[in-house]
């Protein structure tokens, strides 16, 4: 169950995952208001190779790390993070279970959830007016493209990591 | 705690659906904005002060927050931000306003515009 095989994957794709989103918020890009949620493709491949809690523990620990090196741990941007986490999570662990979904709708539904749980705090917390949904249709767009895009590299490096660790699995999966 | 999980790398059919409902979602999500009336005046919160600006006048004013100095420009009666100082520009992607209730809003740099006139809503309750 905790097995170090599995401890260090879910280390790797942590560090993984805040080194994307560090990355998102270094290198400049010429649309600042879309986010293309790079650190998002980490949660995905820890849900296919770890199951849900896996990709439960990369989020968690995505946003708690990203919070503490940039910028105060209740700061409106840490704290709207954390919100767009979980309701990213909210969406997908339910998406996953339902063995409907291939990591393209999951992670569609993730991008979606995470700005809508973003724009819900930012309204409750922050702004406290309706005019902020005039938002939704450029995030809402955004968020599904670059849903699709992190799918697909996810895909990629899921493939990548199961023929790599094929026989480790299994030994991994015997000690279970 | 190793769910049986089965989350295939090629498309499956539902997420063709749930990519159509989101797509429906986000083209009718600017119909269930309060649409107001055209107003005349914008309120301008920044934490130091609280001011009022009339639309009928061009102008170009600095707004100016922790981060630096936007500028809020008025033109042909509506109004938007221009050079923010923060790092996402949500606030500048938020367009140009001129309905009563529409907004800006920067949160990095605490700033917060708001058209105000005759149709605004107090609150929604849901």
């Amino acid at each position: 169950m905790r097995s170090p095989a599995r401890i260090t994957t879910l280390a790797l794709l942590v560090a993984g995952a805040f080194a994307l989103a560090s990355l998102e918020r270094v290198v400049p890009n010429p649309f600042p208001m879309v986010r293309l949620g790079l650190g998002n493709i980490m949660t995905l491949v820890a849900f296919s190779i770890l199951g849900v809690s896996g990709g439960a523990w990369v989020t968690a620990g995505r946003v708690g790390l990203v919070a503490l090196l940039w910028g105060g741990v209740f700061s409106p941007a840490a704290v709207l993070s954390a919100a767009g986490g979980a309701a990213s999570l909210i969406v997908m662990v339910p998406l996953i279970l339902s063995g409907r979904f291939s990591l393209y709708g999951v992670s569609m539904g993730g991008a979606y959830a995470h700005i809508l749980g973003q724009l819900t705090v930012a309204m409750l917390l922050y702004v406290r007016s309706p005019g902020l949904l005039a938002l939704l249709p450029v995030m809402g767009t955004a968020a599904i493209l670059t849903g699709l895009f992190n799918a697909w590299i996810a895909g990629k490096l899921t493939g990548v990591l199961s023929t790599q660790h094929a026989g480790r699995r299994t030994h991994h999966a015997a000690n279970e | 705690m190793r769910f049986e999980i089965s989350l295939p790398s090629r498309p499956r059919f539902a997420d063709g659906i749930l990519l159509v409902i989101l797509i429906v979602l986000t083209a009718l999500s600017p119909r269930f904005l309060p649409a107001g009336l055209v107003g005349e005046l914008v309120l301008v919160r920044t934490p130091d002060a609280v001011t009022e600006l009339t639309l009928d006048k061009d102008g170009r004013y600095p707004v100016t927050g922790p981060l630096g100095t936007a500028f809020l420009v008025v033109e042909k009666g509506r109004a938007h931000l221009e050079n923010a100082p923060c790092p996402l520009k949500i606030c500048e992607a938020m367009g140009s306003i001129n309905r009563s209730g529409q907004v800006i809003v920067c949160l990095p740099n605490r700033i917060f515009v708001k058209v105000s006139g005759p149709e605004e809503v107090d609150a929604v309750s849901r």
